[in-house]
């Protein structure tokens, strides 16, 4: 266009050049020819065509330059356009002053340009400062157009190492690209890769409606949310640990409101007795015949007490006071031997027969607290009888491995569930291991056996399946 | 001729108090069935010619509760034949008397408490059974003995 208004000018130039220059000589030789004689009108004819020719050529040659001068001044402010559109900040400076017609025009465009620049400087600014990364993509094809620092210090590349390239290659969405594509709404769930690493990011995706309808993605910005991500897993976990632990809570409050009420009956009871046939004698309302067996009562329900209340101070001391147990050596299978012996009439009143052949007759020493030992083999051994069923058996083993003792004892009873091992050795747990609903004891027992078996730095485990039998076995340390 | 002796029911658990208690009562010259848990004394009952005068329960038993136990045999028994009950506790919680009243229960008393209190208690409620049964008329409540 620009061209064509050149050679319209040139035109123009040429055309009032010849009309100002031949206008008068063509009116100056139509006198002369009108005045003049014939062969001076010959002449003159002949001269002025001669000038016209001439003026013509000049104008021609003129326009012709003029034409030449401004197609270099456009094409100098083409090419400076050219640098200003990739983003080289040169300036008209240099701009030839003697070619100063269209210099004006590159000096509007340039000031054009700053105040552009300016403007989206704002925009850049901000794009480049924001931590949140930015990503600029194109439509269709997801490729990276552009990407702020935060981005590309992410990913740990130079941003033209980024540019171009498929978004998924960086960043994969919970839901998939497809379905940010599809014009799925909210923030998506999402990671970004960092060399070896993945970021948990938060992306929110611009979207616009494309030429027939379709969404299209114009840009993400995507939020690192592992910190976040991480607290709130914490913040979850410890959630859920307080809830666990609330619970527990409960539960203890609920055991321990189990555990008075049981108290209260378990001490109470033999009390009961205790009181009531003192009372009976003291008032000689008692039949002299009935007295042995009224003694009998007192003395069992007097042991009973005795032994209940035994069990809870030495279990309260257990917890607390574990070093002030005087330690030697226990020589453990004469110790089981013995126990077994005094239990042994109990066991035949229930038809429980008591097995020790898998004890070890070599002598098996151990460090330990001999009265507390006698303690553990007992408890273990009462309850295999206790909880045995009518026929049943009782097996103890006792040997050592290597540097250790094991001591096993083994019921043909109720055996227990699943549920009842896990809680067996808590305080005051009690199991109807008995069936009949009945629950014995202040659920102390097991607990106090752990307790012991802790005094002596060993270990208990108990495997049990219902209605086969319960095996306990202690670990001990051997002493050579 | 002398008048046939109340009959009393024990359902205790731990065999020691039990005799205590049929001491006590037999002493009295009463008859007194001994049941050591709830489903001997559900048998019992319901298969008994000569309902009790007079039932005598414990709170804490070894297959049920005697609050639920004293409650289903008030309710199973007719009313004419509906026995006295004494709930005995070793519990020592408060709300326990006011459950057992709710249940049907006329007295209830720790176990600890005085011997003598729980005879008279007992003889009490069979002299209170007695006049409701020549009476018929039933709704007497005396379910709190004074001290």
């Amino acid at each position: 266009m620009v061209q064509q208004m050149l050679n319209w000018s040139l035109v123009k130039t040429a055309g009032v050049l010849v009309t100002l220059t031949l206008t008068p000589l063509l009116a100056l030789c139509l006198l002369a020819i009108w005045y003049l004689p014939e062969p001076y009108s010959f002449t003159l004819w002949g001269l002025s065509l001669t000038v016209m020719a001439c003026a013509a050529a000049v104008a021609m040659l003129a326009g012709w330059l003029w034409n030449r001068r401004l197609t270099r001044q456009v094409d100098l402010l083409i090419e400076h356009c050219h640098s200003l559109a990739l983003g080289e900040p040169e300036t008209l400076d240099d701009w030839p002053s003697y070619l100063a017609e269209l210099g004006r025009l590159g000096i509007a465009i340039q000031v054009l340009r700053e105040a552009l620049v300016d403007y989206l400087s704002l925009y850049r600014r901000f794009f480049e400062a924001a931590p949140d990364m930015f990503l600029s993509l194109s439509p269709a094809g997801g490729h990276i157009l552009d990407a702020n620092q935060a981005f590309c210090r992410t990913v740990g590349l130079l941003r033209n190492e980024v540019l171009g390239q498929s978004v998924e290659r960086f960043v994969s969405l919970d839901e998939g690209w497809d379905a940010a594509v599809s014009g799925k709404e909210g923030l998506q769930k999402g990671r970004v890769k960092t060399g070896q690493d993945w970021l948990q990011v938060e992306a929110s995706i611009s979207l616009e409606r494309g030429p027939e309808g379709q969404p299209w993605v114009l840009g993400a910005i995507l939020r690192d949310v592992t910190q976040r991500e991480l607290l709130h897993r914490e913040l979850l976990s410890k959630s859920t640990a307080l809830e666990k632990a609330l619970e527990e809570i409960k539960n203890v409050e609920e055991l321990k409101d189990q555990f008075l009420t049981t108290l209260s009956h378990e001490l109470k009871t033999p009390l009961v007795s205790l009181k009531g046939f003192l009372q009976l004698m003291l008032s000689g309302r008692m039949k002299p015949e009935d007295k042995q067996n009224y003694l009998e009562i007192c003395w069992r329900n007097l042991s009973k007490l005795e032994t209940q209340i035994n069990n809870l101070l030495d279990l309260a001391r257990l917890a607390h006071a574990k070093d002030q147990y005087e330690m030697g050596q226990v020589e453990l299978g004469k110790l089981i031997r013995t126990e077994a012996d005094n239990l042994r009439a109990m066991a035949a009143e229930r038809d429980v027969s008591l097995d020790l052949t898998q004890v070890t007759p070599a002598p098996v020493m151990v460090m330990g607290n001999a009265e507390k030992l006698i303690q553990l083999v007992d408890n273990l051994l009462l309850n295999a009888v206790k909880y045995n069923k009518e026929g049943g058996q009782v097996t103890v083993g006792l040997e050592k491995l290597d540097n250790r003792v094991e001591f096993k004892v083994t019921d043909s009873g109720v055996g227990m569930a699943r549920e009842h091992m896990a809680k067996i050795f808590n305080r005051f747990y009690r199991a109807d291991l008995s069936g009949t609903g009945r629950l014995e004891g202040l659920g102390i027992g097991l607990s106090l056996v752990q307790e012991i078996v802790r005094l002596h730095g060993g270990h208990i485990s108990v495997e049990s399946e219902p209605g086969v039998g319960t095996c306990f076995t202690v670990l001990l340390e051997a002493v050579y | 001729m002398n008048a046939k002796p109340p009959l009393v029911l024990l359902v205790e658990d731990d065999a020691d108090t039990a005799t205590l208690y049929m001491a006590m009562l037999s002493a009295e010259g009463w008859l007194v069935v001994s049941c050591e848990n709830g489903q001997t004394a559900r048998d019992w009952c319901f298969n008994t010619q000569e309902p009790p005068q007079l039932m005598v329960l414990d709170v804490r038993l070894p297959d049920t509760s005697g609050v639920e136990l004293c409650q289903e045999l008030i309710n199973a028994l007719p009313g004419e034949y509906r026995p006295a009950v004494l709930m005995l506790s070793a519990h020592g919680d408060p709300r326990m008397p006011s459950r057992c009243r709710e249940a049907g229960a006329r007295a209830f008393l720790d176990k600890l408490r005085d011997l003598d209190r729980f005879v008279d208690t007992a003889k009490l409620l069979l002299e209170e059974q007695a006049s409701l049964n020549n009476s018929r008329f039933y709704h007497v409540n005396l379910t709190e003995m004074p001290d």
